[in-house]
Order: structure tokens, then C-alpha cells, then sequence
């Protein structure tokens, strides 16, 4: 099938698939898909420019139908995801502004795909710290519980290695303070919230996608946001950061909508089996289960760099 | 992430449904294709090439209903199936 927007020749049942397969990990691990989604079109032959806008017009359809189901479950923090958007949302331009300079000064693909290789090996390297710590943790835990005659169980809770880090800039005290009831935040400077939100912005409007696996692990390890409601907010601001996305690159001409609806199509009905699939799975080394997924999109781009052959 | 629960597996019926349910789905898909993204490519790219401005609404306009649409389309046919079961 032609697609003449971005002038490539995909099969859309490739298009179709890949959709599938991000919507099913999406769903399974609770983030966008767009560390797979955007290698994934690369290597199908999409020039840079056009994976990263065509990226986030995909994550805004899948984001919309999420957050909706989220929504329903109590899982949003609104006035966070709100003033989440005024960081975001000039990160994105940023982004945005970025991928044009280097459209009029030098190649788009060859800087955009080593940024990605280096985010995406990045992530994976982080995950399997965190979550090789955070099982050693909670062994020691679980030890020290055991030693302790007569101790009362505390509950269910997030166990992280990183539990520390949001208790420590919290104490970064810079005027206006604003608390967020909802997500258990008794005071943070919103200074610190805005940052959080550029960062994740420019990776959004520069890399594509919603830069989810940026931002949301910064909600729950820098903010001490919990995990649901980082969840549920994150892609409640996708929609409209990743909107405002959408648009400034289409109005910059990088966006392939009829790449981003077929695609579209198989990541709506995978992100359903994804989420039906993780009652089949269980444990706490599921987290780690993650880490190969960013290693296989930055594999996607490294061989497409190195041999210039398309998989399309 | 998923939370820790405690392992089940899926029977046969189960996956014999889920298949259904794709296959419905792939039917859908394939008439969505012919009905209206090949007989829309010539002026969704006209518009591309003409105005950047109305582009980029009718993207949005297009990827947002094409998100209600499809969750319709396949909660409805989750329902539909797993309600004969």
C-alpha cells in the first residue's frame, strides 16, 4: 500500500501487526508503545521526520480510549495533569522545533535515531537496575519481617529501590508550593513539577510518542506520584500534550495520518488483549520481563542504520 | 505494571473466543480499509500538500474518531461474543 504523504510503500498488514504487537505490550505493561512504535516505523522505511509525528497522532487515539477507562477507575489526578501540560506542552515544541532545525540544516534520520538508541538502552539499563534492587529490597524486608516477633502488617504498597529520591526533592522548597491532595503530595514546588513535564515534552515532540516511559517513571520516582494514578494521569496529559503535539508537526508537514489510523487499528484491539492477558501472569519479576522490549526497538534502528534495508 | 495476582490459566474456550473475536475484527478492519482509507488518501494528501492548517485538524479530527469508533466497535463485539458464552 502507498502512502503518499510521507511518499513510502508499507505492507499494511505489517502496519497492522506492529500495531498489534505494541497494543498487546502496551496494554500488558501500561505504557503507550511508542519505544517500539517508533523503531518499528523506521525500519519500515518512514524518513525520521514522519515517524515522530506520525508516532504521536498514534498514541493520541490510544491515549483517548485509556485515560477514558482510567477515568472510570479513580485513576486521574486532574489538577496535576493539567498543570502537567503547561511544562509539556513547550517541551514539545521545543522537540518539535528541534527536528525542524535539523530538517533545514543537516540529515533528520541519522541524529534522531542515535538520541533513540541512546533513550531507549537507557531505559532498559534503568528498569533492570530498579527492578533487580527492588527485588533485593523486598527480600530484606521480608526477612527483617520474619525476624520481628509480634509486628503489625503495614498493607499493601508500591515497593521501589527509588523511594527516597521523591521524599528528598520534595524538600526543595521554592515558592509557589502547591499540594496535590489526590496523589497523596502534601507540598512540591511546581517548579519541579514543570521540569518533570518539559523534559518528558521534549523527548515527546523530538523522539515522537508520549514519552510515557520517561515521564512516567518520573511521576512516581522524583514526584512520589503512585504508580495508578501515574498511570491514569500520564495519559490523561498525552492527550492533550500529544494533541498539541499532533498538530504542531502536522502543521510542519511530518505527520503520515493514514500511517497513524492503520497502525491505529491493530494497537486498539492488542491494548485489549494486553490488559485481558495480564490476569494470566503474575510476580513481581514481571517489571523485568520489560527490559528487553526497549533493546529490541533500539536493535530495530541500529540495523536499520547499519544496513539501510527496510523491513517493509 | 501488572499487579501480583495469583496465576490462572487460560482454558480453551477462551482462546477459541479471542480468535473469533480477532478474526470478527479482522473483517471489520478490512472493510474499514477499502471503504474509507483508500478512497480518502487522495485528499487527505491533497489537503497535505494545499493546507497544513485544516491537515492537521481534520489528523486529529480523524485519529480521535477513529479511537471512539474502533473502542465501540471492539467492546461491543467482547460483549456481544463473551455474552453467548
Amino acid at each position: 500500500m502507498d502512502f503518499p504523504i510521507s511518499g513510502t510503500h508499507i505492507n499494511p498488514l505489517l502496519l497492522i501487526g506492529a500495531g498489534l504487537v505494541i497494543g498487546v505490550l502496551g496494554g500488558f505493561f501500561g505504557v503507550g508503545g511508542s519505544f517500539l512504535a517508533g523503531p518499528a516505523l523506521f525500519a519500515f522505511g518512514v524518513p525520521m521526520n514522519f515517524v515522530v509525528g506520525t508516532d504521536l497522532a498514534h498514541i493520541v487515539g490510544k491515549s483517548m480510549v485509556a485515560a477514558r477507562r482510567h477515568s472510570l477507575m479513580g485513576n486521574i489526578d486532574y489538577k496535576l495533569g493539567l498543570i502537567m501540560v503547561a511544562g509539556t506542552i513547550p517541551g514539545v515544541e521545543a522537540g518539535a522545533q528541534g527536528i525542524q532545525f535539523l530538517k533545514r540544516h543537516s540529515d533528520v534520520d541519522r541524529p534522531v535515531a542515535l538520541v533513540f538508541i541512546v533513550v531507549l538502552i537507557g531505559i532498559s539499563a534503568f528498569v533492570a537496575w530498579e527492578g533487580i534492587r527492588t527485588i533485593r529490597l523486598s527480600k530484606r524486608e521480608r526477612l527483617a519481617k520474619s525476624n520481628t516477633v509480634g509486628s503489625s502488617s503495614r498493607g499493601k504498597r508500591d515497593v521501589s529501590a527509588l523511594a527516597g529520591v521523591a521524599k528528598q526533592l520534595h524538600r526543595f522548597k521554592l515558592a509557589p508550593m502547591i499540594s496535590f491532595p489526590r496523589s497523596g503530595i502534601k507540598e512540591v514546588s511546581l517548579w519541579t513539577i514543570l521540569c518533570v513535564a518539559f523534559i518528558g515534552g521534549v523527548c515527546s515532540g523530538f523522539l515522537g510518542g508520549g514519552a510515557g516511559y520517561i515521564r512516567m517513571p518520573a511521576m512516581v520516582y522524583l514526584l512520589g506520584v503512585p504508580t495508578h494514578l501515574a498511570v491514569g494521569t500520564d495519559l490523561f496529559e498525552v492527550i492533550i500534550s500529544g494533541g498539541y503535539g499532533t498538530f504542531t508537526h502536522a502543521l510542519k508537514g511530518n505527520v503520515d495520518i493514514l500511517i497513524a489510523l492503520v497502525m491505529h487499528t491493530g494497537a486498539a484491539v492488542g491494548a485489549r488483549l494486553g490488559a485481558s492477558l495480564t490476569q494470566y501472569f503474575h510476580g513481581p519479576r514481571i517489571r523485568l520481563a520489560f527490559v528487553p522490549l526497549p533493546l529490541a526497538g533500539a536493535a530495530l534502528i541500529i540495523y536499520t542504520l547499519a544496513t539501510g534495508r527496510h523491513l517493509g | 505494571m501488572p499487579q501480583e495476582k495469583q496465576k490462572r490459566v487460560p482454558d480453551r474456550q477462551t482462546i477459541i473466543w479471542l480468535l473469533v473475536e480477532l478474526a470478527v475484527y479482522s473483517v471489520f478492519v478490512f472493510l474499514y480499509f477499502m471503504l474509507a482509507l483508500h478512497f480518502w488518501g487522495g485528499w487527505i494528501k491533497h489537503l497535505f500538500d494545499t493546507h497544513k492548517t485544516l491537515y492537521a485538524i481534520v489528523a486529529l479530527g480523524l485519529m480521535a474518531g477513529q479511537a471512539v469508533l474502533l473502542e465501540l466497535v471492539t467492546s461491543g463485539l467482547f460483549r456481544l461474543i463473551r455474552g453467548k458464552t
